[in-house]
């Protein structure tokens, strides 16, 4: 393809320039790529990579559309044909683009289906942040409103653990209480 | 410094006169979880600068996690060939992490116990491991820096399929727990192949160790699980254990219906042993531990006169390529290996014998214990 800046000579790196507080993704050529613009390193190596695994594949011909039976991950770039390969995906994001073929492998390959082990500390609290959220609708639609009240504190607590939400709105008294 | 710590001794060294040494069937435990940083591409898709980086970052929170003051990041990149063999012969490493080079590295958390590998087939290895039945107590370590680590690391993990992992047979816990046997017992009682089909049955993977690759010759045996999804990590140590424990009682009774049968054969499988490591000028390291092996089977029987189990021990390490050079201080071609290695061999072992009435009374022994 040709370069979206100078349209005149061939697109060979893709770069992510801001203009008018937008970023936009933009292919362009070796000089373009030059003068101005950050060169986003992932999406070079990206577009690297599907031509790699393009070129890689002896039937295939340089720049043939990818099929929709053969999709390729858009955050890492691996394709179907080189994680059969190589037997080994190329990011987690690789599980959600590759759904069909990691199933069946997890179905041969292990005695469950889903995780029932061990879970990391920052999952805890996401998954709780999400029941707690569930919860607080629920409250608020059967109209239990000092429940949502509590829940809505909870919450807050969780995503900004310093500061807890007053549940009391006057002052506590002490140094500075009011004369 | 660490790397230069002396040999530490499994065994309770010189064993006093008239006691059996206690027989090391389960010979060490390990347990390995894999792990990977949340948004970065798996090791073997990712760009050097892009392992490069991660290496940095993980080595940087892995020495944090450590808490240990003697915790360093070793690169693989310019380490030196020979105390990298040495490391992967004791397990702290693999061969595909010193192939990896660039990018790669692993972090010796300062105690024999713990290792974590950088850009093996994952960003995170960690590796734990105890002497003998040691699996709780490994997955302790493992599981307790593993907590302390994602404190500082963002790790990729998903509500259903549990930790993410470059190859989907890793999915879930991410553990991999094994321990080591020794079955020689069972090799010669012709009751080993049951045995391994029994494990593999239960969903154990079996790998014959140190032999000539296949389950023939060696009998050194690693036991592992194999799914790591829909399984928690807990119940997988507790049935591991279970089971070892069953297979080192068979190896246990294997011995004792040999020694009463065919104690012809018991001397004869040790007697040849001893015979060629007293005796070559050449032998490469998986003959060596076969030998080895069948000695350690004669000593823990009690057939070898004034045995020395610290001496063994210390051969057992010492034959590998990477423990001989450093031994040696030299750097020594393979076949330089071979010749040294057998010099080795037959300094140390060169005075050992198997005693006829060593033999019988070894029997007698078993005899009198069934009468009761």
């Amino acid at each position: 393809m040709l370069c979206e800046k100078c349209r005149q000579r061939q697109a060979e790196i893709a770069i992510r320039e801001e203009s008018g507080g937008e970023t936009r993704e933009l292919y362009v050529c070796q000089a373009c790529a030059g003068a101005g613009g950050l060169i986003d390193k992932k999406l070079t190596s990206m577009v690297e990579m599907i031509f790699d695994a393009a070129l890689g594949l002896v039937a295939r011909p340089v720049g043939a559309q990818t099929a929709a039976d053969d999709p390729v991950c858009p955050v890492c770039g691996m394709t179907r044909q080189a994680f059969r390969k190589r037997e080994r995906l190329g990011c987690e994001a690789c599980y959600t683009a590759f759904r069909r073929d990691t199933e069946a492998m997890i179905r041969d390959m292990h005695a469950g289906v889903r995780h029932v082990g061990k879970v990391p500390a920052g999952a805890v609290a996401a998954r709780t942040c999400a029941e707690l959220e569930r919860a607080l609708k629920r409250a608020i639609a059967s109209q239990r409103f000092e429940e949502a009240a509590r829940l809505r504190d909870a919450l807050a607590t969780m995503s900004s653990p310093g500061k807890s939400a007053r549940v009391d709105g006057g002052a506590k008294g002490g140094e500075h209480a009011p004369q | 410094m660490l790397l230069n710590e002396p040999d530490e001794p499994k065994a309770t060294g010189v064993p006093i006169k008239g006691q059996l040494p206690e027989p090391q069937i389960i010979m060490s435990s390990r347990v390995r979880l894999a792990r990977n940083l949340r948004g970065e591409r798996f090791p073997d898709w990712a760009s050097e600068r892009e392992r490069v980086e991660v290496l940095r970052r993980v080595g940087a929170a892995a020495v944090l996690a450590a808490e240990h003051p003697d915790a360093q990041v070793i690169p693989m990149e310019g380490s030196d060939g020979v105390r990298m063999e040495t490391m992967r012969e004791r397990s702290l490493i693999s061969q595909d992490l010193v192939d990896r080079g660039v990018g790669a590295g692993f972090v010796y958390a300062g105690i024999r116990s713990l290792s974590v590998m950088i850009n093996e087939e994952d960003h995170i290895r960690i590796q734990a491991f105890a002497q003998g039945l040691g699996l709780s107590r490994a997955w302790e370590i493992a599981d307790a820096f593993d907590t302390r680590l994602e404190k500082l690391l963002p790790y990729a993990f998903s509500e259903r399929l549990g930790y993410l992992t470059a190859c989907p047979s890793n999915i879930g816990t991410g553990m991999r727990a094994s321990v080591m046997v020794h079955l020689p017992g069972l090799r010669l009682s012709g009751d080993l192949d049951a045995v391994i089909r029994g494990l593999e049955r239960l969903r154990f993977t079996v790998r014959g160790i140190g032999g000539e690759g296949s389950a023939a010759s060696g009998h050194r045996f690693q036991i592992s699980n194999q799914g790591t999804l829909g399984l928690n990590e807990q119940a997988v140590i507790a049935s591991l254990e279970r089971v070892t424990i069953a297979v080192a009682r068979q190896e246990g009774l294997a011995r004792k219906r040999v020694l009463r049968d065919m104690p012809v054969v018991v001397q004869d499988c040790v007697s040849r042993a001893l015979a060629i490591l007293q005796n070559a000028h050449l032998i490469q390291t998986d003959e060596a531990l076969d030998y080895l092996s069948a000695v350690r089977m004669g000593i823990e029987m009690g057939v070898i006169q004034d045995a020395r189990p610290d001496v063994l021990e210390m051969l057992e390490l010492r034959v590998h390529p990477g423990h001989l050079q450093d031994y040696l201080k030299e750097e020594l071609d393979p076949e330089q290996r071979d010749l040294r290695r057998a010099d080795l061999l037959r300094e140390s072992l060169g005075f050992w014998t198997v005693k006829e009435w060593l033999v019988r009374k070894a029997r007698k022994r078993l005899i009198v214990k069934e009468k009761k």
